[in-house]
């Protein structure tokens, strides 16, 4: 796997299984099926894991919306791929096109949002553009998109790897601090930010941040839980009601 | 042809709808794939013969394309020592996008940081310009500078707009993402975009004192 280690990025957990799932995808022998699947809920790093693939890759990058069509959901993605085609071209014509693109230029596939096009019954229209040009796809949606699949066994055989994010751990914390803080943040008080974060990563940066602000204000270098004391953390919920 | 060779057009006059004179030869030859001549590649495209030749050698050495016939080369010389053309053909076909070679035929990375980095403003919801700098160096590396003159830039042109936070966040206007291509910018101060094929800012001349 391709060593992470660019300042301002923490290499966190997400980012390396993404990584990998897409090197296996792309490395596989021909008998293997060639797409992956990397779900799980938001706030997990799922779209800055992909974004650096994608990067590294340079994969085709597509955003599903609620509204598209098969249609519309293959015209974004010819569009994408810089591909001109007859504005009459069938849905038919634009699956050849782009699988022929995708099995020409050796460059993988990533489709975000993916449970969209479940929901608008365009899941066999990625199958299509997987059995005729066998290029690596990285499909990224949330957590139920496995259960969601399962209907579509056709589909679901095709499937090289379900890669789900992971929660935030600690020594994902412990590389994000230096970035999101300019204070030293103690251990302690890390373990508590990743529990309250519940999983997500984001919550756990914004946490770093209002600590780092607040140590910065309060003129501290360093702080601890006990130095943190009963202060709130960033949990994503609303604001409890006070007596 | 009696033109002086004053080297690279600037990119808003080269491309022609959007396509540079190295996409329009790959198409070309694309489109021609089973037997084609340099000479005939430059005059179906109206790009220039030399221009076409140094691309030839290019994918040549890439192994893109070849002679038509095994045993002969591309470009041989007759018995007056100049170049005479043998049929091509193209070898191995990368798609739509014309492949981006040095002339020794090894991949050029020009522009591949730019692209990265119009990739992660449409990917991730909003960045600093180090966290921009940071995602284009998983392609190839990107200074913090050249993160913060390229959001500059696109600022200017209406793409991107930024929060007033600390450090300050950039966010890529969802309805100005205009195509895949990166908007380039040019040294004369302007914003090109190969998307829609047009300039999409010119600096006023007072910014230039």
């Amino acid at each position: 796997m391709t060593k992470i280690n660019v300042a301002g990025i923490a290499d966190i957990a997400n980012l390396g299984l993404c990584d990998v799932a897409l090197e296996r995808a792309l490395s596989r022998t021909t008998s293997l099926p060639g797409m992956v699947c990397f779900y799980g809920p938001s706030g997990y790093g799922k779209s800055m894991s992909a974004c650096w693939v994608a990067n590294s890759r340079r994969a085709y990058y597509v955003q599903a919306r609620s509204v598209w069509t098969k249609k519309d959901t293959l015209r974004a993605i010819v569009a994408e791929m810089g591909v001109t085609t007859p504005a009459t071209a069938t849905a038919a014509a634009l699956v050849d096109a782009i699988a022929s693109e995708l099995a020409m230029s050796g460059r993988p596939l990533i489709i975000d949002e993916m449970d969209h096009l479940v929901a608008k019954g365009s899941v066999e229209l990625i199958r299509d553009i997987y059995e005729a040009s066998q290029a690596p796809i990285l499909l990224i949606g949330e957590e139920m998109l496995p259960t969601k699949l399962k209907r579509f066994e056709r589909f679901h055989g095709r499937v090289l790897n379900w890669v789900p994010a992971q929660p935030v751990s600690l020594e994902d914390a412990k590389r994000l601090a230096p970035i999101y803080s300019k204070v030293t943040i103690h251990e302690d008080l890390l373990k508590h930010v990743v529990k309250m974060a519940n999983g997500s990563v984001r919550r756990v940066a914004v946490s770093l941040d209002l600590i780092s602000e607040t140590a910065i204000t309060e003129g501290m270098a360093a702080v601890d839980l006990a130095a943190w004391g009963k202060r709130e953390l960033y949990t994503g919920d609303a604001p409890k009601r006070r007596a | 042809m009696g033109k002086l060779n004053t080297g690279r057009k600037q990119v808003h006059l080269e491309q022609k709808g959007g396509k540079s004179n190295r996409q329009r030869v790959w198409e070309a030859i694309r489109k021609n794939k089973e037997c084609f001549t340099l000479a005939q590649v430059s005059s179906l495209t109206d790009v220039h013969y030399d221009t076409v030749k140094t691309y030839g050698q290019a994918l040549k050495r890439a192994g893109i394309i070849g002679p038509k016939s095994v045993h002969e080369d591309a470009l041989v010389r007759d018995q007056a020592g100049s170049f005479s053309e043998h049929d091509l053909q193209l070898i191995q076909d990368c798609g739509v996008e014309a492949p981006a070679l040095n002339r020794d035929g090894t991949p050029n990375s020009m522009g591949l940081g730019n692209e990265a980095m119009w990739r992660t403003l449409r990917m991730l919801p909003s960045v600093t310009v180090d966290e921009l700098a940071n995602f284009a160096s998983a392609s190839v590396a990107t200074t913090r500078s050249t993160a913060q003159s390229y959001l500059k830039w696109l600022e200017k042109a209406g793409y991107v707009r930024h929060n007033n936070g600390r450090p300050r966040r950039y966010e890529l206007i969802r309805a100005r993402y205009t195509g895949p291509r990166p908007p380039q910018i040019q040294r004369i101060g302007q914003v090109y975009d190969p998307n829609t094929a047009e300039v999409a800012y010119i600096q006023a001349p007072e910014e230039l004192l």
